[in-house]
């Protein structure tokens, strides 16, 4: 599960039930090395559909290159995991998996069983997991451990996550002798990488960043530090110029190898992004303008209910509360108050922010013959 | 024996009373207690819900107001409670009163609040002296809004009814409709759902002859 995904949670936690969803596509040109071969460029076209909600997370990715000296890459990976809330605390189960094709070579999977644990808080969280498959490289099948934890914080359109990930398993060498055989053996590996990611968005425009440093500590694997940074600017909320540069490391458990890359390309979304277009912010609720309604509720009471959109504090206080300044609960977009009195007609006022009392908008106004007016709130 | 038992009935009920009326008047300053004092006796004699009247005086109290103005504006609502006590016999609820009160202040004439006592035989009047001042508060004319609450009470119309009818003419007054023709015509969507109903011509003929208007 991808920890930007679970950042989110957070926010989807206020749309219960409710799934989230990344549908994007791009197309355009990648620039390619990698040590293996000469400098290439080519044709890049990806894909990514996310939904995830409270409980359930599905990630499904797939890319394809094209290179000038035809040969082509494809890769699909596929991740589902499933979260328990417990209080602060979230414990998912899932399974991940990838499939790396290319035109020279046989194909390359993984398929990864995991768990973690997360403490979750509204802008920030932890986790801790591991699991464990097997990889699948050149017709042979390897055992797979991984372990992983990290922290992530986010503000509104910006996150930061540190994590540690570790990996054990195997791939193939090629051991060449000096009469010229070569051969192609299995090497254990085992390496931490530890990574930093940021997201950040200016309205049309998002930046992710990676830096990460990778320990070997079993196998030929370089210990080696590496970056990568993509960005996407939104020039209509359904369609970006994005474009990616940097280096990854090769990656036992998908088959790929170490390269440096740089892409370009038209992506296609099918949720709208760029400068979310909501309602302004309500203005504080100016005098008056706060209206009331009242609700009869079970054993005899009545529920009072104001709308003052923007208010911090709202208050009461009529002939219902005994003329004692009252303050409301907020619930929702509402505030309110359950009262016990007689059903017909009362005298009521609304304080809004400490501000001064004032008869609620909706309401007929009555003389009070004290110097003032008071609203007249009818309860059927 | 049986004697020395009422005695303790009534000194029971009195000392509830007490009680009840400490509660009622707690949180009155001396001053505002006594110059209101004239006012409670008088009330307490004419079997008034004192508990209003405190309600009013506290009311002042929140506003800071001296007492002699908390005193004429505890007189005046101590009048109208016993024309609205008087008007609505013979057993008026506290809650009755209490919106009779209101209506008298918007100008409602008493013959109304006892027409609608008529009208609406054993029912609360509560919600319906609550629209009928909300009516006119916000803009129907007295006698029209007088004739038709009567009219809707003779029809056996519901708090439900009236509730409906307020929020009609409220959204319509907003929308810039006149207060009196918004009245006429959200009426015509009531009438002919009530339990007792007419045609709305039959409506037009009981509220011109059968119901007497209000002075």
């Amino acid at each position: 599960m991808s920890f930007a995904v679970l950042a989110a949670f957070g926010s989807a936690g206020a749309a219960k039930a409710q799934w989230a969803r990344q549908t994007t596509f791009d197309v355009g040109a990648i620039r390619l090395t990698r040590d293996d071969f000469a400098d290439t460029g080519g044709l890049n076209v990806a894909a990514l559909w996310s939904r995830w909600s409270e409980r359930v997370s599905l990630v499904a990715s797939g890319a394809a290159t094209r290179i000038t000296d035809g040969r082509s890459t494809g890769i699909v990976l596929g991740s589902a995991s499933y979260l328990v809330p417990l209080d602060r605390f979230r414990f998912e189960a899932g399974a991940v998996g990838n499939i790396l094709g290319t035109s020279d070579q046989g194909p390359a999977s993984s398929w990864v069983g995991f768990g973690r644990a997360h403490l979750v808080s509204d802008n920030m969280g932890a986790w801790i997991g591991g699991g464990g498959g097997t990889v699948h490289l050149e017709a042979r099948d390897f055992g797979a451990a991984t372990g992983d934890l990290g922290v992530w914080a986010r503000r509104g359109e910006y996150r930061l996550t540190l994590s540690g990930s570790s990996v054990r398993t195997s791939m193939i060498s090629t051991v060449i002798f000096t009469d010229g055989t070569v051969l192609r053996v299995r090497e254990p590996v085992g390496y931490t990488d530890a990574s930093i990611v940021g997201h950040g968005a200016w309205g049309r425009f998002e930046i992710d960043a990676l830096g990460l440093s990778r320990h070997a500590w079993k196998g030929s694997l370089a210990s080696t530090p590496t970056a990568a940074v993509s960005a996407a600017w939104w020039a209509t909320p359904n369609m970006a110029i994005a474009g990616a540069v940097g280096r990854q490391l090769s990656d036992p458990m998908r088959g790929t190898v170490r390269a440096r890359y740089a892409t370009v390309a038209l992506r296609f979304s099918a949720e709208r992004h760029g400068p979310v277009r909501t309602r302004a912010t309500p203005p504080p609720t100016t005098a008056g303008a706060a209206s009331i309604v009242a609700v009869p509720a079970d054993g005899g009471a009545v529920v009072v209910r104001v709308n003052a959109p923007g208010a911090q504090r709202v208050e009461l206080m009529g002939d219902l509360t005994d003329w004692s300044p009252t303050p409301l609960e907020r619930r929702g977009g509402q505030w309110e108050v359950r009262l016990t009195t007689t059903r017909g007609s009362h005298h009521v006022m609304l304080r809004i922010d400490g501000g001064a009392w004032v008869v609620p908008s909706n309401l007929p106004r009555i003389d009070d013959e004290l110097g003032g007016a008071v609203g007249l709130l009818v309860i059927p | 024996m049986m004697r020395i038992r009422h005695l303790l009935a009534a000194s029971v009920i009195a000392a509830g009373g007490s009680a009840l009326e400490a509660q009622t008047s707690a949180g009155l300053d001396s001053a505002t207690m006594n110059a209101i004092a004239p006012i409670i006796q008088r009330a307490r004699a004419s079997n008034l819900p004192l508990d209003l009247l405190y309600t009013r005086a506290r009311q002042g109290q929140v506003q800071r107001l001296p007492a002699s103005r908390i005193e004429v504006a505890v007189r005046n609502y101590a009048e109208r409670l016993e024309t609205a006590q008087a008007a609505l016999a013979p057993n008026p609820t506290t809650p009755e009163l209490k919106a009779g009160v209101d209506a008298l202040q918007t100008g409602v004439p008493r013959e109304t609040l006892s027409e609608m006592r008529r009208a609406a035989k054993e029912g609360s009047l509560a919600v319906p002296l609550g629209i009928l001042t909300t009516l006119v508060a916000r803009g129907v004319s007295v006698e029209k809004a007088s004739v038709q609450v009567v009219a809707l009470l003779q029809q056996g119309a519901s708090p439900a009814h009236f509730i409906a009818l307020d929020q009609r003419v409220q959204a319509d007054v907003l929308a810039g409709r006149r207060p009196d023709e918004s009245l006429d015509l959200r009426l015509k969507g009531i009438f002919p759902n009530l339990p007792q109903s007419v045609n709305a011509g039959d409506a037009a003929t009981l509220q011109a002859g059968g119901t007497k208007r209000p002075r």
